[in-house]
């Protein structure tokens, strides 16, 4: 897709404070837990020890909260509703056993601060290839999660449930039940289920095939 | 790390066959590089499709206040030697110009190694460094080995979708939606 912009897509500074925002919503409101569809599944995502806020026209930091569990706290909240927006925010990732820690940076949500599990304990060649591996799940669990998010911001729903979840939860209100979000379809699920039909007979084939003979009454 | 999208000028789609040195003169990232996957042990293992390179840069850095208060002095006894008050601009600009050329010529660099990750037939490049300044410099070695140019990636790269991130760079911020005052919920 980006092949057909020769300079790329453009970098959207409120697209990634309102992708911040949105998982970090989510994950409060969904006890962490993400279903993001076939291939990625079930995952766990919440928000680690650091939030890092600016306001709306700077492109400077001017709020951190950092320790155990800044997500949980009055001031995180009160500097999202005071109209402050994320820059940075460290989130917490597993998938099956493997858990990552990463933080989401800047408008083009670079994977800073990435600690990695280690599966691998020998052999230099495979501790390389393990990271490779490695990075590439993290990146693969992010890029869906965007994905989930894009699809929802996109939604109709984003102004009719969406936005009213997250105001209640800025509040401080109770949070109702959340839909998950959307699973979007990737090009390998695609290709999955085209591989799956069945292929169509061609009828042109029952044609020139000789009709088949009649069978035989048991009586003779 | 900072991902950078490699691309033809033309617009077209990264290949390996498509990759070459670059044209002109210049160092690219070959001479200066050394590229990871030549030291790795077992290289026929290596995926065949990325490739690690590193750069290095030495940067000599003088201590800018010592700087300044030793070039006030000095500018300090020229005047006194020739019991002027002020001195000229361009005298300045010379006492100036010495003692830096006094001070780097003592002054050990500093190295810094700064990697980066390609992935070929992905078509991304990751850049250990988040400086624009830096990035801007391997943006011309790559260019300048490779003939291919780096173009910043953006998270809408991540959709497949390109309906989906047209609609999502028509949609206007909400940061105002989202700043609701405390005092309504009390």
């Amino acid at each position: 897709m980006s092949a057909a912009v020769p300079e790329g897509l453009p970098v959207l500074p409120h697209l990634a404070s309102e992708f911040y925002a949105w998982v970090w919503w989510r994950s409060e409101a969904q006890g962490s837990a993400f279903d993001l569809g076939p291939p990625v599944g079930p995952v766990d995502v919440w928000v680690d020890e650091r939030l890092a806020f600016r306001n709306v026209e700077d492109g400077k930091v001017t709020a951190v909260m950092t320790g155990e569990n800044p997500a949980g706290t009055l001031e995180a909240r009160a500097a999202l509703a005071g109209g402050k927006v994320l820059q940075e925010i460290r989130l917490g990732i597993r998938r099956e056993d493997r858990e990552y820690f990463v933080t989401l940076k800047g408008p083009a949500a670079h994977l800073t601060a990435l600690k990695l599990p280690q599966v691998v304990t020998e052999g230099d060649a495979e501790l390389v290839f393990e990271r490779m591996h490695l990075y590439d799940e993290v990146n693969f669990v992010v890029a869906h999660l965007f994905r989930a998010f894009a699809a929802a911001r996109s939604g109709a729903a984003w102004q009719s449930e969406e936005m009213p979840g997250l105001h209640e939860w800025l509040l401080g209100r109770p949070v109702a039940p959340v839909r998950p979000p959307p699973i979007v379809p990737t090009r390998e699920d695609e290709e999955e289920d085209d591989d799956d039909e069945e292929p169509e007979e061609d009828e042109a084939d029952d044609d020139d095939l000789p009709d088949e003979p009649e069978p035989l009454d048991s009586d003779g | 790390m900072a991902r950078q999208v490699p691309r033809r000028p033309q617009g077209q789609r990264l290949s390996r066959a498509a990759a070459g040195h670059g044209q002109g003169g210049g160092r690219g990232l070959g001479p200066g590089a050394q590229p990871a996957r030549h030291r790795l042990p077992g290289f026929n293992r290596w995926l065949y499709d990325r490739w690690s390179c590193s750069r290095s840069a030495s940067t000599k850095r003088l201590p800018a206040k010592l700087f300044r208060a030793t070039l006030d002095r000095r500018c300090g006894d020229w005047c006194a030697e020739r019991d002027v008050e002020r001195i000229p601009a361009a005298i300045r600009q010379q006492l100036k110009d010495d003692l830096e050329h006094e001070w780097l010529a003592r002054t050990l660099p500093t190295v810094g190694v700064t990697e980066a990750a390609w992935h070929v037939s992905g078509g991304w490049l990751i850049l250990h460094s988040l400086s624009e300044g830096m990035a801007e410099r391997y943006r011309k070695r790559f260019f300048r080995t490779f003939g291919l140019k780096l173009v910043p990636w953006s998270p809408l790269d991540w959709l497949e979708d390109g309906e989906l991130a047209e609609s999502l760079m028509a949609k206007a911020p909400v940061p105002v939606q989202l700043g609701v005052h405390l005092a309504e919920g009390a």
